[in-house]
């Protein structure tokens, strides 16, 4: 049985849907962020940077196991349910490479935003945000064109379109971008929204 | 036999050290990224993105392997080669929560810093810019008090370790940002900069 500790956020979720689709038992406990639930001394034993998420799984090979970060618990929980990441060196690449383009290409201009939006609201100049903006979108459009010939982002569905859709999901309830234009995309966007693994880990993991 | 195009910024680092670290066989082929050598047709080829860095690997299962992302490399290298990762999960997923708080904790925030401090200074606030260092600084802190007590980021010697080292050099060499005050991140830093595979690696790199 894992134990989850997250909340509706890009990070959060990432947690929450990978392990409804990794078919793995698990319990979801919801973190008020805005009431400082991350900041009590029970959470902070488990994670000291006060972050979700945070799983414990208590049926680890050498004892409880509490994990941090949401790329590894990805990881973590694909190579546990031996789901949702392929074996085989090359397939497996593909995913890692996908996987490390939504956590890095993707992931930091929107972290970026996200910062300047809530803790600098007003005083970064447009053309500063517009170039933030225009690495997303860039990452994003390659995306695209890839998912135009494929369903998936890199070969079956596995972490690394949980790792993008996250991000995309965030970018639109959080910072208000959606991508219209960018069709594929959106095909693809509205697929992994209708999986029923990914329907209950956001239903589980609560408003954002 | 891999060939890796690369150049001397924090995620060509990566990559290279990655290589040098593994004990693979590999070329180092240098991408003059002032020249605009990532823009030329063959390299577009390896790269749609246009980006370093991107290893082929002649010797791949399936035929050549052509792979990017400097995280996906990190892997990808770890896994082939038997080292630099551990194979049982509660070692992995030590490192790949490293990993992961090396690519989003502390590069997503040096990033931002590179474009709003390197690339748009005279137009960002002061205080802007310190909001971000102060989120490089809060993960590198908590790294600094991990590594009071053990010698590398995640076990033994790591892509973990090499990860992070790669934004620490950077932080440095491109925004002059050191943390003397952070004597057990400094104690790691040199540790991992004497090895004669991180040498190596940096040497073939080139200069930044
Ligand atoms: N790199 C981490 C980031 C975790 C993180 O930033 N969590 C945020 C919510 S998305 C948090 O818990 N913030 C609460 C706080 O800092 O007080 C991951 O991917 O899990
Ligand atoms: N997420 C990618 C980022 C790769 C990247 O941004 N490469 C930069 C240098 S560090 C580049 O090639 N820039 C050249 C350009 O954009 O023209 C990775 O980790 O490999």
């Amino acid at each position: 049985m894992i134990d989850a500790y997250t909340a509706a956020t890009s990070n959060g979720l990432r947690c929450a849907i990978a392990l409804a689709e990794s078919g793995l038992r698990h319990t979801i406990h919801k973190i008020d962020l805005s009431k400082g639930d991350q900041k009590t001394p029970k959470f902070l034993r488990m994670n000291p940077a006060g972050q979700i998420p945070v799983i414990v799984d208590k049926d680890a090979a050498d004892g409880p196991l509490t994990l941090t970060e949401s790329t590894a618990i990805l990881i973590y929980v694909a190579e546990k349910s031996g789901k949702l990441l392929p074996a085989g060196a090359g397939p497996r690449a593909r995913v890692f490479e996908a996987l490390a383009t939504a956590m890095t290409d993707v992931y930091a201009p929107f972290n970026a935003l996200f910062h300047i939006q809530d803790d600098f609201p007003g005083k970064v100049p447009d053309e500063v945000i517009a170039d933030f903006d225009g690495r997303i979108r860039a990452a994003l459009t390659r995306l695209d064109e890839k998912l135009a010939k494929s369903e998936w982002v890199a070969g079956d569905f596995s972490i690394a379109d949980i790792a993008l859709y996250c991000n995309v999901w965030r970018l639109k309830t959080a910072l208000n971008r959606s991508f219209p234009d960018l069709a594929n995309l959106q095909r693809w966007f509205a697929a992994i929204a209708n999986r029923p693994g990914v329907q209950l880990g956001t239903s589980l993991a609560g408003r954002p | 036999m891999i060939d890796l195009y690369t150049a001397a910024t924090s995620n060509g680092l990566r990559a290279a050290i990655g290589l040098a670290e593994s004990g693979l066989r590999h070329t180092v082929r240098k991408i003059d990224l002032s020249k605009g050598e990532q823009r030329a047709p063959a390299f577009l080829k390896l790269n749609p993105a246009g980006h370093i860095p991107v290893i082929v690997d002649h010797g791949a299962a399936r035929g050549p392997l052509t792979l990017t992302e400097s995280t996906a490399i990190l892997i990808y290298v770890a896994e082939k080669s038997g080292r630099l990762l551990p194979s049982e999960p509660d070692g992995r997923a030590r490192v790949f929560e490293a990993l992961a708080n090396a690519m989003t904790d502390v590069y997503a925030p040096f990033e931002g810093l590179m474009h709003l401090h390197g690339e748009f200074g005279d137009k960002v606030p002061a205080e802007v810019a310190a909001g971000f260092d102060a989120l490089v600084r809060g993960a590198l802190t908590r790294i600094d008090g991990h590594l009071a007590g053990s010698e590398w980021v995640a076990g033994a010697f790591s892509i973990a370790d090499i990860a992070h080292y790669c934004t620490v050099w950077r932080l440095k060499t491109r925004l002059n940002r050191t943390y003397p005050d952070l004597a057990h991140l400094q104690r790691w830093f040199a540790a991992v900069a004497s090895r004669p595979g991180v040498q190596l690696g940096t040497s073939l790199a080139g200069r930044p």
